[in-house]
């Protein structure tokens, strides 16, 4: 991964992948609304199964989860009511990749905190601000953070690296 | 059906209060455990001891919430005490690097 003092973590792509082997795949439509947050935790507990995580990072994954989905409902629909959609999905390893596991997040927005450079900030051990906070708890526990600006919104796309073979054998299972 | 915290604060002593959290610490629920820590965060209050044994999950806007405490204790002389963090809650301290920025009291807390 990328340097944060190099390439911001949150990068810009151009156009989401399409060739991927997309294995265990759950879709969600919802509104950002606090109820939301249980229906997440419940795909990314089905979905850390199915990759066969360990608690620590299931628990880690939640806490991205929860952050991103935190910061278009408040940052990009302003704490008002609007469209995401999520979608996870293990990508299998394949030549020099190893297997992930993703989560898409689809909101019809405009992209007014992704590359805030305060959002981007170290908590400041001095001072101690939580500006930026919720992006470096991502940071800390992604793989990788990607962002896809669409004419109509953006994708946010969290990936998960997955250790071992384990994973992809159950979401086959699933 | 919004989930809530349930919060209750204890005067132990003159100026000591211990706030009990029980719940999910998120962006929907972090405004209540605001509500309820912002009144004691005075000059009257000595010291403030924050239970989380009842809390299975804290995102960063709970982290937000409890570094208002810090600042508080850093300003006033007073001490601002988190007890009962269980190892999820622990983790996203750690991972924040604001573990030993805080006073964590890394025994259960008292319920004399």
């Amino acid at each position: 991964m990328a340097s944060l003092h190099h390439t911001p973590f949150v990068q810009a792509i151009a156009a989401p992948d399409s060739s991927d082997e997309r294995v265990g795949r759950i879709a969600l439509q919802m509104n950002c609304r606090s109820d939301c947050i249980q229906l997440l935790r419940a795909m990314v507990a089905v979905m850390t199964a199915r990759a066969g995580m360990a608690q620590l990072q299931r628990n880690r994954i939640a806490l991205a989860v929860d952050e991103i989905y935190a910061n278009i409902a408040e940052h990009a629909y302003d704490g008002r009511a609007g469209h995401v959609a999520v979608e996870s999905f293990i990508r299998s390893a394949a030549a020099g990749t190893d297997a992930e596991l993703v989560f898409d997040f689809r909101d019809y927005a405009a992209c007014n905190w992704c590359h805030d450079e305060q959002q981007s900030a170290a908590v400041q051990q001095e001072t101690i601000t939580p500006g930026g906070l919720g992006l470096r708890l991502v940071q800390a526990v992604a793989n990788r953070c990607e962002h896809i600006p669409l004419a109509d919104g953006n994708i946010w796309r969290l990936g998960f690296t997955i250790d071992t073979e384990y994973g992809e054998q159950h979401a086959c299972d699933a | 059906m919004h989930a809530m915290l349930e919060i209750t604060d204890q005067e132990r002593a003159k100026g000591a209060h211990v706030v009990t959290v029980k719940g999910d610490v998120t962006i929907h629920t972090s405004p209540q455990l605001r509500k309820a820590l912002k009144p004691l965060l005075t000059a009257a209050t000595k010291e403030v001891r924050v239970q989380l044994d009842g809390v299975g999950f804290m995102d960063s806007s709970g982290i937000a919430t409890l570094v208002e405490g810090l600042q508080w204790a850093r300003e006033t002389g007073g001490r601002f005490v988190l007890s009962g963090l269980s190892e999820t809650v622990r983790d996203v301290f750690e991972l924040a690097k604001l573990d030993t920025v805080f006073e964590i009291d890394n025994g259960s807390a008292s319920h004399d």
